[in-house]
């Protein structure tokens, strides 16, 4: 899954900046991510139509990356994400940030990872059986 | 305590050993510096011309421009051999300014602050605490010889590391503090945080101030954090003109006096270089009289200042320059450091992972100069994590380190948030200014 990594400040207004853009263009947000930080942040989101997200993020000179990232499908129930860590901590994986999708119409909750190994991570879920989202 | 002769002779005196040092530097310059010779030769003038001291004016001008062409060695008039001393400040990119003294140079230099800091007060016998960097900048080496010379104890404790400064004052029981008025001002805030009163708990009597200007505001803050009687001056000099001991105020507090048996000074109209009368705002160009390792014939100092003749209430009847009033070029003053904006547009270009657009931010806090600059992200992969864009910031600071000598806050800002310009472009915002602060 593809992930757009967009470069904020933290002054007022910053992120409104860039999901008033993506409104216009009628893209619609699946996931949003961002930690609290002294100057700067890096918002992470996902979005249906990465590609033109970027070049129109672009055009209005903001610094974006696109990342691939992992989307693990979870069981609702007690234990799931502690299945998905297990899994990666056994196969010597170590996680680098982690983030839940806003909403899935009458889906399973998705989780967002990325990893040190992204390969190796969705191999290793795989086996386990735990679903991992292509799109 | 008048340390020279020199100091108190009359004007006719006074001329007559100028006039006789002036043809000998400028035979001296024009027969062994080829970039004096060349200049000169432009305009078809000759050491022989030089008949009066009204002639000075017909010389050439030199210029920082000049040291960055001849770097490091070309505007010397000796052999690298016969230096006994190198020292160098800021250049306005890359290569700093070298400037360097024969044995006789360093006696002369030597003589010179000698006599700044009897200006100021000091006395023999003085405990001088020198909390000015010590390196390859000419005001830490430049005071403790002068010091040493008038039979002064000197602890050269170096810049920074407060605490420990305030020990030695207390241990060694400093009487002189040579500073920037700046870092005087922190030590005494820190000293009155600590709960104790320089005027009661310790025996500092005397600053003597340099690396950058000091206001009357920042001398009334002296009083009040150091005592009423604190005798602080304020004394000038560069590196090109030896470094400090050009001149400095005496307890009168009117006027830099300057080492005239050593130095001439003219102030001129910067954009036409026309001399300027006695009283008149202007820049300060200065003509070493016995300079032989490094001859400077007529140098712009880029600072704004006027003349005062008349013999000063001290005694003195050496000429004096005013306090400075300002810049002609766009030099700052951080920390007493001499810094060019394309010094650090040197340093960010370089840089791929940033944009060509920057912005650079000065405020003083607590007393201490601080320095932001600010920066646009230009390359996207760094925005994987965190930890890249903290490794760009740490690039940068390290990279301005190297070339400034000074620690400078880094902020990244998104693509574009910086102003443009279209005609000169204003970078630099300097906070201290609206605070009354003259840098």
């Amino acid at each position: 899954m593809k992930q757009l990594s967009i470069f904020v400040e933290n002054k007022v207004g910053s992120l409104g900046q860039v999901t008033g853009a993506l409104k216009e263009a009628g893209i619609n947000l699946r996931a949003v991510a961002s930690f609290d930080s002294p100057v700067y942040g890096i918002l992470r989101i996902i979005v249906d139509q990465p590609e033109k997200a970027r070049t129109l993020l672009h055009e209005k000179q903001f610094a974006v990356k696109m990342t691939d990232v992992l989307a693990v499908e979870l069981q609702d129930e007690p234990g799931a994400l502690d299945g998905v860590f297990s899994c990666l901590t056994e196969a010597g994986i170590s996680i680098n940030y982690i983030y839940s999708f806003v909403l899935r119409e009458q889906a399973d909750p998705l989780m967002v990872l990325h990893v040190s190994d992204m390969e190796k991570a969705a191999g290793a879920l795989s086996q386990a059986g735990i679903t991992v989202v292509r799109d | 305590m008048i340390w020279a002769k020199e100091e108190t002779l009359s004007r006719k005196e006074i001329q007559e050993i100028q006039l006789y040092r002036l043809k000998e530097q400028v035979a001296w310059a024009y027969e062994r510096v080829a970039c004096y010779r060349a200049k000169m030769d432009a305009i078809g003038i000759r050491p022989e011309h030089i008949r009066s001291l009204a002639d000075l004016k017909n010389l050439p001008m030199t210029t920082k421009q000049d040291f960055k062409e001849n770097y490091p060695f070309g505007l010397f008039a000796v052999d690298r051999k016969q230096l006994q001393r190198i020292h160098a400040s800021s250049g306005t990119t890359g290569k700093p300014t070298v400037v360097g003294y024969t044995p006789e140079d360093m006696k002369n230099w030597t003589e010179c602050v000698s006599r700044i800091a009897c200006m100021g007060g000091a006395q023999p016998g003085e405990m001088a605490q020198i909390c000015f960097g010590y390196g390859m900048f000419t005001g830490a080496l430049g005071l403790h010889a002068g010091l040493e010379n008038i039979g002064a104890t000197v602890a050269p404790t170096s810049s920074g590391n407060t605490k420990k400064q305030i020990m030695f004052m207390q241990d060694l029981k400093t009487t002189l503090l040579v500073a920037t008025p700046s870092y005087a001002l922190h030590i005494g805030e820190v000293i009155r945080s600590m709960g104790l009163d320089p005027a009661k708990d310790l025996n500092v009597k005397i600053g003597l101030f340099g690396g950058e200007g000091m206001t009357e505001g920042m001398r009334q803050e002296m009083y009040n954090l150091w005592g009423p009687d604190f005798k602080a001056t304020q004394n000038y000099g560069m590196s090109e003109l030896n470094g400090p001991g050009m001149s400095g105020e005496c307890l009168e507090l009117c006027g830099m006096h300057i080492n005239e048996d050593h130095f001439i000074a003219e102030v001129i109209d910067p954009d036409t270089g026309e001399v300027l009368p006695e009283g008149v705002h202007g820049e300060l160009v200065v003509t070493c009289l016995t300079k032989k390792a490094l001859p400077m014939i007529r140098y712009r100092t880029m600072d704004i200042t006027r003349l005062f003749y008349e013999p000063c209430k001290c005694g003195r009847t050496t000429a004096r320059m005013e306090n400075l009033s300002g810049r002609t070029d766009d030099m700052l003053i951080i920390r007493g450091v001499n810094v060019f904006p394309t010094q650090i547009e040197e340093v960010l270009l370089k840089m791929e992972e940033i944009g060509p657009h920057y912005q650079i931010e000065l405020e003083r806090v607590d007393h201490l100069d601080r320095m932001e600059i600010k920066v646009e992200l230009a390359d996207d992969s760094l925005l994987d994590s965190y930890s890249a864009l903290e490794a760009l910031e740490k690039k940068i600071r390290s990279g301005l380190r190297t070339m400034l000598g000074l620690d400078a806050a880094i902020k990244i800002v998104a693509p574009g948030a910086l102003p443009r310009f279209e005609g000169k472009a204003k970078r630099v915002i300097d906070h201290r200014k609206s605070m009354g602060l003259n840098c």
